[in-house]
């Protein structure tokens, strides 16, 4: 019996011109989103690449010089760009794509793709999770708001109540019927991601990536699938179905997305440029606690080093103090500034957290969540590569340092060769959220979706058994 | 004063009028009649120029019906099958309205008289038509009619539906409108309506007049069985 | 005449007496308030910033000036000058806010606001800059400003209420009646069009204007300003209103005119604009600034090479003792240094101005865009402005070497006031006024291109389609 219901309800869905033709739209645009995502990420990665070799060739064509100068002139680290993205960029176009890494500075990251735009970088651009995310859902209550409202709906349901079959067994059918649909749809998805992996020589945690991925994108369009269903079963005439249901993507997928993030940066506010720059200098010049002056430390770093070589002149000591003042230094401005971004990021954690606790509101927020997580394209990721860039330049920063400190005391600075300093300094790969980080922090926006999920399929189980009173 | 002449109307394939010929004079009510699709509302239609006619002739007081829109549509009054109203709007003031398009204006108390005439009690006049029965509705129908003071009249199966006492009270004020001169067309299924108010009574059978029956010819006649054989013939 | 007052007045009423009218009024109220208000608390951050640096600038001046009095207290007969001065302080050219900048935070996020460099070592013009901290997310999910209220979510409202403006009287049985009327159909819609579109759009845009007023603390607005915003938001609310009316002579159900508007609004502010920004993006796809920052840096390892070759100048004793002739030098090696760093820059600057021309033409394609594009203009936080205020900066940098060079004429350390007094000072010039009159023109224009398609669209299908059901087969 349910299996007759299915197959007629994909008759019906199929025979509609309208739902067939935006179906077919929706998946070919939803597809060149993804190649033209693919292609994207393939040109980054290739510019990416081109610029680690331009930045270590300009590294160590600078030769023999001052090694602090070295510090100076820095190096840069580039963001790297995961494949998933192709699938939803996230934040991608938000957050700056390299960072300057340089001696008494941690740098915040720069050269975000939507930098430098017009008008036209107030709209959000279609990708394949834009498709997903904001478009599916509307063709989802397009197929389905007519299934059981409308007259000649009604007229149907009183037939085949009439011929016995239990409401909810009806309302069933025809939810695995559309759900394959959807499970068909993402199926082409995936299978297209699962290409572009497999051509790009992705690593195995990738592919599960995507899996989850789509696990989730599954939960989100039947949790629309199911509402609307329910909503379907629970008005007569198809006016008020359709309406209500486009009342609710509006505002679950457009509108609490877009307040959410204001708000939660309302009461987590964070400071501007100038204002972070101006706390970073106070705390570096007047200590952390703001009670240790710059001289006052200078003074007891020269106590200490006397006391350690046991000498009673700066000018005995066996080393370079010059390099031993520019390494405390070093270590001072940057738990200034670690401390003073960990402030800044935990504003950001709040933030989602605040955002994901507005998850009721919207099934499309524990989702943005999820598939940016997987994606690698989420905060987490871009702080993971802040880290990374951070440790190196904290070592080739102090590296430098130490050659000072070796170098002649009470002699101008020696020149040496910095690349070769540097050489020793491992450089992380960049690419460092493993899957099981990625799933301690999403698991819960999983659970989420679960809970959407199993909340709509309930309502719509619940409509059904409505049905014999409203027919 | 309605005058139809080798009226054509077709639908894709389906012919829905043939070569129809009407008139229906002043002082006169015409009754036609015809199974579903027969052509009756079709014919109306082509009357209040919402449809346009793929051959032939519809004129309104001498006047073509595609050439002078407004000005036929000012000599007409128009009772739908349905007459369906705005719900949030009193009966008085649905009546203000379409008499106001019409071309009309009158003041509260005639607005009170007009549906006091077709029979609509005195509460009912400033209550919303959201909670009219059928009937009520078609009694405001009617008011809008009478208030445009038209010189024809369009009638969609209006009994349809009614009591047999408010049919009955309808059938006495189209006999008062006829005394008035007004011309009625009156598409319907209702033998015995026909039988009792009209004039003339046509009988259609897809989309062409089958039998014309004069006054006299429906008094003497049993029209159940003219009606039957003229769906045979 | 007579008959469209009528169907005026009716349509008024029949909307006073809806309950979906208050309902979404005061949803549209509140919705307005929130982003008036979210837009004011922005600017007044960003206003807060921008305070923050005159202060800290002048703190700086003022250490500076501290140390100079020092200097010249430690050495007697120490003499200085305009432009030695001038060539000792930080500089930090800022973009003022406009007073309508709650309005629309646009491209504030997207470029810089600032620029701190010094005379002697401008490099920094060049360093890509943040222009804020904000959570990327909160980027990412769009600001929720009036801008937006306007762009997205008054044609939504507009809908609501237009959407069956004809096929709620089909539904509802009384087009039959209505068209039985001496009355052209032309009139009845004409009439709906002015109650519904033209009362809600009126509606709408006066909350839009309250909110902005009252909450979005833009009270120094001038007329002509809100006048144009006020144009803007009803030719656009038009549009929509026109939109409502075709989709109601062509289409035949309440269900599928829903169906059709909800498309056509989708399309209009999110697929059309997607598609241009890919179009943009795959003609002219975004510079490299990764590319752009290691070019900078070949060229100054270039430069440093360049120095080192040159062996420092053997000085004579008067040179020692002429720190001018020193600033000089350092000008003259500056100067070059900025020249040749000029063309990566120019180059970078050259694709991402193509890409933003290119982006700026095709915004008349969506009403959404070109209206986004008015508001922006409008608020003061464009592209256009912002990319006029980067180029001002660079100037002044370039003049204030000339500046100090022109002004080396020895004073008492009595004249430290006076000298301190003298820096330039930064005061960006407002892109000319015809400039913003003529974009704002040009995508009215558009508009109204739009509007009168969408007026023939409607006119012929009044006449040509049927706008009652027929009941025959």
């Amino acid at each position: 019996m349910l299996s007759t219901i299915m197959r007629h309800q994909w008759q019906q869905a199929l025979r509609d011109q309208r739902v067939r033709w935006l179906a077919i739209a929706l998946i070919l645009a939803g597809l060149a989103a993804l190649l033209s995502g693919l292609a994207r990420q393939q040109r980054l990665s290739a510019e990416r690449a081109e610029a680690i070799r331009a930045d270590a060739e300009a590294w160590s064509r600078q030769g023999v010089v001052d090694p602090h100068g070295a510090a100076h002139f820095g190096r840069t680290a580039f963001k790297p760009i995961s494949l998933l993205s192709a699938l939803d960029p996230g934040l991608l176009d938000h957050i700056g794509s390299l960072v300057r890494l340089e001696a008494h500075k941690q740098n915040v990251a720069s050269g975000r793709p939507s930098d430098a735009g017009t008008a036209l970088t107030a709209f959000v651009p279609f990708t394949a999770a834009s498709a997903l995310q904001i478009f599916a859902p509307v063709l989802i209550i397009l197929t389905g708001f007519g299934v059981f409202s409308g007259e000649a709906a009604r007229q149907i349901l009183r037939l085949e109540l009439a011929a016995g079959i239990p409401p909810r067994v009806l309302l069933m059918g025809r939810f695995l019927a559309l759900g394959g649909g959807v499970a068909g749809v993402l199926g082409l998805f995936g299978l297209a991601g699962a290409v572009g992996l497999w051509l790009t020589d992705a690593p195995a945690p990738d592919f599960a990536r995507l899996g989850l991925l789509l696990v989730g994108y599954g939960a989100y369009l039947l949790t629309f699938l199911a509402l609307t269903l329910g909503i379907s079963a629970l008005c007569v005439s198809a006016r008020p179905a359709l309406a209500g249901l486009l009342a609710f993507w509006l505002a679950t997928v457009l509108l609490v997305p877009r307040i959410g993030p204001s708000l939660s940066a309302q009461v987590y506010p964070v400071p501007s440029v100038p204002v972070f720059a101006n706390q970073v200098s106070e705390s570096i010049d007047d200590g952390l606690d703001g009670h240790d002056p710059r001289h006052t430390r200078m003074d007891r770093l020269r106590a200490r080093a006397m006391a350690q070589y046991g000498v009673t002149r700066i000018e005995d000591l066996p080393v370079n103090f010059g390099g031993l003042a520019l390494e405390y230094g070093e270590a001072a401005t940057t738990r200034a500034y670690q401390q003073h971004f960990d402030a800044l990021f935990t504003n950001y954690e709040r933030q989602s957290r605040l955002l994901q606790a507005l998850s009721p509101l919207s099934p499309r927020l524990p989702l943005q969540g999820w598939s940016a997580g997987l994606a690698e394209t989420d905060f987490a990721a871009h702080r993971a590569f802040l880290q990374d860039a951070e440790q190196y330049r904290y070592a080739f920063v102090q590296a430098l340092n130490q050659a000072v400190v070796r170098s002649t005391p009470g002699q101008p600075r020696a020149a040496v060769r910095v690349a070769d300093i540097t050489a020793e300094v491992d450089r992380a790969a960049g690419h460092s959220v493993t899957l099981g980080e990625t799933w301690r922090r999403q698991w819960s926006n999983g659970v989420l979706l679960l809970t959407w999920l199993g909340f709509s399929v309930g309502f719509a189980l619940w409509a059904a058994g409505r049905l014999h009173r409203l027919s | 004063m309605l005058f139809a002449e080798k009226l054509h109307k077709r639908y894709g394939s389906t012919v829905a009028l043939h070569a129809l010929d009407l008139s229906v004079a002043p002082g006169e009510l015409y009754a036609l009649l015809g199974p579903n699709g027969a052509g009756k509302t079709t014919t109306i239609n082509c009357f209040l120029g919402f449809l346009a006619p793929d051959g032939g002739r519809v004129t309104i007081d001498g006047l073509d019906v595609g050439q002078h829109p407004l000005e036929t549509k000012q000599r007409l009054a128009y009772i739908p099958e349905q007459v369906n109203l705005y719900g949030h709007f009193s009966a008085a003031e649905n009546l203000a309205y379409f008499a106001q398009l019409g071309g009309h204006h009158y003041a509260p108390a005639e607005l009170r008289e007009l549906l006091a005439a077709v029979g609509l009690q005195p509460e009912a006049h400033e209550r919303r038509v959201s909670g009219f029965s059928k009937g009520m509705r078609q009694k405001v129908g009617i008011a809008i009619a009478l208030a445009k003071r038209a010189k024809a009249l369009l009638l969609d199966e209006p009994t349809s539906g009614l009591d047999p006492s408010a049919s009955h009270e309808f059938s006495q004020l189209l006999a008062r409108l006829r005394g008035q001169g007004v011309a009625i067309l009156m598409a319907t299924h209702d033998l015995f309506r026909a039988k009792e108010d009209a004039t003339r009574v046509g009988i259609m059978r897809r989309g062409t007049l089958v039998r014309e029956l004069s006054a006299g010819e429906i008094r003497g006649t049993d029209l159940e069985r003219l009606y039957l054989e003229a769906m045979r013939a | 005449m007579n008959a469209l007052l009528t169907v005026v007045r009716h349509e008024l009423r029949r909307l006073v007496r809806d309950r979906a009218t208050p309902v979404l009024a005061l949803l549209f109220a509140a919705i307005c308030v929130y982003a008036a208000w979210n837009g004011q608390r922005w600017a007044g951050q960003r206003g807060e910033a921008l305070r923050q640096i005159g202060i800290d600038l002048q703190e700086s001046r003022d250490d500076s000036r501290a140390r100079a009095a020092a200097a010249a207290a430690a050495q007697p007969g120490r003499t200085f000058s305009q432009g030695s001065v001038s060539a000792s302080v930080w500089y930090q050219p800022t973009l003022p806010l406009r007073p309508l900048a709650p309005l629309a935070i646009g491209q504030a996020d997207g470029y810089p606001f600032d620029v701190r460099f010094h005379p002697v070592s401008p490099r920094t013009l060049f360093a890509p800059r943040e222009a804020s901290l904000s959570n990327p997310a909160a980027l990412a999910a769009g600001s929720f400003d009036l801008a937006f209220v306007i762009v997205y979510l008054l044609p939504v409202f507009l809908l609501a209420l237009t959407y069956d403006l004809w096929i709620g009287e089909r539904d509802r049985g009384t087009a039959r009646l209505l068209l039985a009327q001496p009355v052209p159909p032309q009139v009845l819609f004409a009439g709906k069009a002015i109650a519904l579109g033209g009362t809600v759009l009126l509606g709408l845009a006066a909350l839009v204007g309250l909110a902005l007023l009252t909450f979005g603390g833009a009270g120094g607005v001038s007329g002509p300003a809100l006048a144009a915003l006020g144009g803007t938001v009803l030719l656009y609310g038009a549009f929509w209103v026109a939109v409502a009316l075709a989709v109601n002579v062509w289409v035949r159900h309440a269900a599928g005119a829903a169906l059709a508007c909800g498309a056509i609004w989708l399309g209009v502010t999110a697929l059309l604009p997607a598609l241009l920004t890919a179009a943009v993006d795959f003609t002219h796809p975004a510079p490299s600034s990764a590319a752009y920052s290691n070019r900078l840096r070949e060229v100054e390892l270039e430069r440093q090479d360049v120095r080192r070759q040159q062996a420092p100048p053997a000085r004579s004793t008067a040179e020692r003792e002429d720190r001018n002739a020193a600033l000089r030098r350092t000008l003259t090696q500056v100067a070059e240094d900025m020249a040749a760093y000029a063309p990566v820059r120019d180059a970078f600057r050259s694709r991402e101005h193509a890409r933003r021309n290119l982006a700026h033409d095709l915004r008349f394609a969506s009403p959404a865009t070109a209206v986004q594009d008015s508001l922006e203009r409008l608020a003061g936080t464009d592209a256009a402005r912002a990319v006029a205020f980067q180029e001002q900066a660079w100037d002044f940098a370039q003049g204030l070497r000339a500046h100090v060079e022109a002004h080396l004429t020895e004073a008492p350390p009595e004249d430290l006031p006076q000298l301190y007094a003298g820096v330039s000072v930064f005061r960006f010039t407002e892109p000319p006024a015809t400039e913003v009159r003529e974009a704002l023109a040009a995508n009215a224009a558009a508009l109204l291109s739009f509007l009168i398609a969408l007026g023939t669209v409607i006119g012929s299908g009044i006449q040509r389609t049927r706008l009652v059901d027929e009941d025959a087969p």
